[in-house]
C-alpha cells in the first residue's frame, strides 16, 4: 500500500507546478500590458490635444486663459468665461453636496432604526445610476421653473440684502444659471460622496465610539468630534469624487446653465459657461481651424483642472495620513 | 486588602436586575451592591454576562435598540434605569476603560481635554492644570509631559490604556468601569495598569471586569463570581479565593472548569 501511494505522487505534484510557472510568466505579462496600456492611452490622449489646441496656443498665447472674449465670427477666443463657470458651478455643488451628504451618511450610520438603513442606503445610490441627461431634462423642465417661481425670489429676498455674498443672489429669477446647474449638480454627485462616507462611517470601530460615549457625548459630539477626524481621510477621498464628477459633468450642465459666452456679473442667478458645457454645444458647428482648435485647447484645460485636483487631494490625503488619521 | 467592616456605603446597587438582548435573557435578577472607594471585580467564563452587566452600570446598552434592563438599578441613590437620566451627566459620575486601548485621532493633550470640555468650560491654565492632574494619576505624566502636542495614536499600547484611564478620570467621575483593561496588553504594561488600579483605589470606586482570576484576586477587595448570567458567589475576594461558600465557584478558582 505504501509504494503505490507514493509512486504517483510525484507526478501530479511537478506537471501542474511547471504550467502554473508558465501561466504566471503569461499572466505577468498579460497584466503588465493593460497596465502600460492605459499609460500609452493617456500620453496619447494628451498629445493628441495638444496637437489639436495647437494652432488656438499658438495664436493666443498664455492669455488664452484669462480674455473673457469668445467671439467665434471674428476668431477671438478666451477661456475665463468657460473655466469660471466650470469652478463655480462645481464650488457651489460641493457647498450643497458635502453637509447634505454628511447628514445622509450620519443618519443611516447613527441615527436610522435598522430596517430603514438599508432600503434608504440603496435609495442614495440608485441616486448615482440616473443617466446625466435624465437629470438635464428634469432640471429644466421641473426643477428650473419652481425655483424661478418659489426659492429664486426668496433668495434674493433673504440673502440679497446681505453684504458681500447679497451680490451672489441678486438679478432676475430666471431659473436657468449658474446657481441651478450647482445645485443639479450637487444632488448628482450626493450619492457618491454620501455613501463614501457612509461605507467609511461604518468601519470605524465600535469601541472607539463607545469610548467617546462613555465620556458623556452626545451622538453629534461623537460623530463630529472622534468619528469624523477619524475617518477625515476617507471624507476628503469621497469628496474629491464628487468635485472630479461635478468638474466634468456635461449633460445637465448644458440644459441648465444657459451657455451664455459673456460675463454677466458675479451674480449666480446669471446664466454662464463651463467647459464641458461649451464643447458639447459649439463642437459640431466650430467652423474654421482656429474655432475648432479653441475648443480643443478648452478641453485640454478641463483635463488639466481635473488632473491638478486629482493631485492636489492626493496631496491632502497624504499629509492626513502622515498627521495620524491613516484610517481610510 | 485592608477591608473594614465599618463604613461601607453601596454605592451600586442591583436589585432583582434582569437584562435582555432582543429575547436572549443575559442577566437573571441580579442582586448585587458594590462599595464606595473599592475595588470590586466581576469573574467568570466568557459569555456569563460579566461585561454585560458591567455595561449597565453606565447605561452604554441605550445605545443599541433591542437591548433592555427591567428591575432596579441604583447609583449615589439615584434611580439610573429611569426614563429621564441624563446619560450623559450620568456618564460623567462613571467613566469606563475598554478591552482595547481607544485614543481618539486628536493629540495627546486633546485626547484628554476632551472629556472635560463636554462637561466644564475651563479656562487654559485650569484645563492644563486638570490634564496634568489626570495625567499624573494615571502614571503617564513623565512619559508624556513633552509631547503632549503629539497624536495620541502615536503611544505605545500599554501608554495609550493608561492615556484612556487618564481621559476617564480627568471628567472626576465617581465610578470607573474598567472592561478586561489589560486583555490586550504585555505582562509590564499590566503590571503597571494593576499598580495603577491599586492606586485610584479608594478614590475613585473601580469595577473591574476580568477573565484573569490572578487579576481579580491581585487588584480587588469585593470579588462576584458570575455564570450563565447569574451571580453565583459574591464575597470578599479574600473570602472567594480561599473558601469559597459554593462548589460551582471553587471549581471555577480552582481551574476544574472555565
Amino acid at each position: 500500500m505504501p509504494t503505490s501511494m507514493t509512486s504517483p505522487m510525484p507526478q501530479p505534484s511537478t506537471r501542474p507546478r511547471r504550467r502554473s510557472v508558465w501561466g504566471d510568466i503569461l499572466f505577468h505579462r498579460m497584466t503588465q500590458g493593460f497596465a502600460l496600456l492605459t499609460l500609452l492611452l493617456l500620453s496619447g490622449i494628451i498629445v493628441s490635444l495638444v496637437w489639436g489646441a495647437w494652432p488656438a496656443i499658438q495664436h493666443f498665447g498664455i492669455s488664452f486663459l484669462w480674455k473673457a472674449e469668445w467671439n467665434p465670427p471674428m476668431e477671438r477666443f478666451g477661456a475665463l468665461i468657460p473655466v469660471y463657470g466650470t469652478l463655480i458651478t462645481s464650488a457651489v455643488a460641493l457647498i450643497i453636496a458635502v453637509p447634505v451628504s454628511f447628514g445622509i451618511a450620519f443618519f443611516l450610520t447613527e441615527l436610522a432604526p435598522g430596517w430603514l438603513k438599508r432600503p434608504l442606503g440603496v435609495a442614495v445610490e440608485l441616486l448615482a445610476g440616473i443617466p446625466s441627461i435624465v437629470y438635464g431634462m428634469w432640471g429644466l423642465l421641473v426643477f428650473v421653473p419652481i425655483f424661478a417661481e418659489y426659492f429664486q425670489p426668496v433668495l434674493a429676498k433673504t440673502l440679497g440684502p446681505l453684504p458681500v455674498i447679497g451680490a451672489l443672489f441678486s438679478g432676475p429669477p430666471i431659473g436657468i444659471g449658474i446657481l441651478s446647474a450647482g445645485i443639479v449638480l450637487a444632488i448628482m454627485i450626493i450619492p457618491f460622496i454620501a455613501s463614501v462616507m457612509r461605507d467609511v462611517f461604518e468601519v470605524t470601530p465600535a469601541i472607539l465610539k463607545e469610548s467617546s460615549y462613555a465620556l458623556g457625548s452626545t451622538r453629534w459630539e461623537v460623530m463630529w468630534k472622534v468619528v469624523l477626524p477619524y475617518t477625515r481621510v476617507g471624507v476628503a477621498g469621497g469628496i474629491m469624487l464628487g468635485l472630479g464628477r461635478a468638474l466634468g459633468e456635461t449633460m445637465a450642465v448644458t440644459f441648465l446653465i444657459g451657455n451664455i459666452n459673456s460675463f454677466q456679473g458675479f451674480s449666480l442667478f446669471l446664466p454662464g459657461n463651463s467647459i464641458a458645457s461649451a464643447l458639447a454645444n459649439e463642437f459640431t458647428e466650430a467652423s474654421g481651424e482656429l474655432y475648432t482648435s479653441a475648443l480643443i485647447e478648452l478641453g485640454l484645460i478641463l483635463f488639466l483642472i481635473t488632473f491638478i485636483v486629482l493631485s492636489l487631494s492626493k496631496l491632502l490625503l497624504m499629509q492626513l495620513a502622515k498627521s495620524g488619521g491613516t484610517q481610510a | 486588602m485592608q477591608t473594614q467592616e465599618t463604613a461601607l456605603t453601596a454605592q451600586i446597587c442591583f436589585q432583582d436586575f434582569n437584562f435582555y438582548y432582543g429575547n436572549f435573557h443575559a442577566l437573571k435578577n441580579i442582586q448585587l451592591d458594590i462599595y464606595q472607594g473599592l475595588v470590586t471585580a466581576f469573574i467568570g467564563p466568557s459569555g456569563c454576562g460579566k461585561s454585560t452587566l458591567l455595561r449597565t452600570i453606565n447605561r452604554m446598552y441605550s445605545l443599541y435598540p433591542g437591548q433592555r434592563a427591567e428591575g432596579h438599578l441604583y447609583i449615589d441613590g439615584e434611580d439610573a434605569l429611569a426614563k429621564d437620566v441624563d446619560l450623559g451627566n450620568l456618564r460623567k459620575r462613571v467613566g469606563m476603560v475598554f478591552q482595547k486601548p481607544t485614543p481618539f485621532p486628536m493629540s495627546i493633550y486633546d485626547n484628554i481635554a476632551y472629556g472635560v470640555r463636554l462637561h466644564e468650560r475651563l479656562p487654559r491654565s485650569e484645563m492644563d492644570a486638570r490634564i496634568e492632574w489626570a495625567l499624573k494619576k494615571a502614571a503617564l505624566w513623565s512619559e508624556v509631559k513633552d509631547i503632549l502636542k503629539r497624536e495620541g495614536t502615536s503611544l505605545s499600547g500599554g501608554q495609550q490604556q493608561r492615556l484612556c484611564i487618564a481621559r476617564g478620570i480627568a471628567v472626576r467621575p465617581r465610578v470607573l468601569l474598567l472592561d478586561e483593561p489589560t486583555s490586550a496588553l504585555d505582562p509590564i504594561s499590566t503590571l503597571r495598569i494593576e499598580e495603577l488600579i491599586s492606586e485610584l483605589r479608594g478614590e475613585f470606586t473601580i469595577v473591574i471586569v476580568t477573565h484573569n482570576m490572578q487579576q481579580a484576586a491581585r487588584v480587588s477587595d469585593y470579588t462576584a463570581y458570575m455564570y450563565l448570567g447569574e451571580l453565583v458567589e459574591y464575597n470578599k475576594t479574600d473570602t472567594i479565593f480561599v473558601k469559597p461558600a459554593k462548589k460551582e465557584t471553587e471549581d471555577y478558582i480552582t481551574g476544574r472548569f472555565g
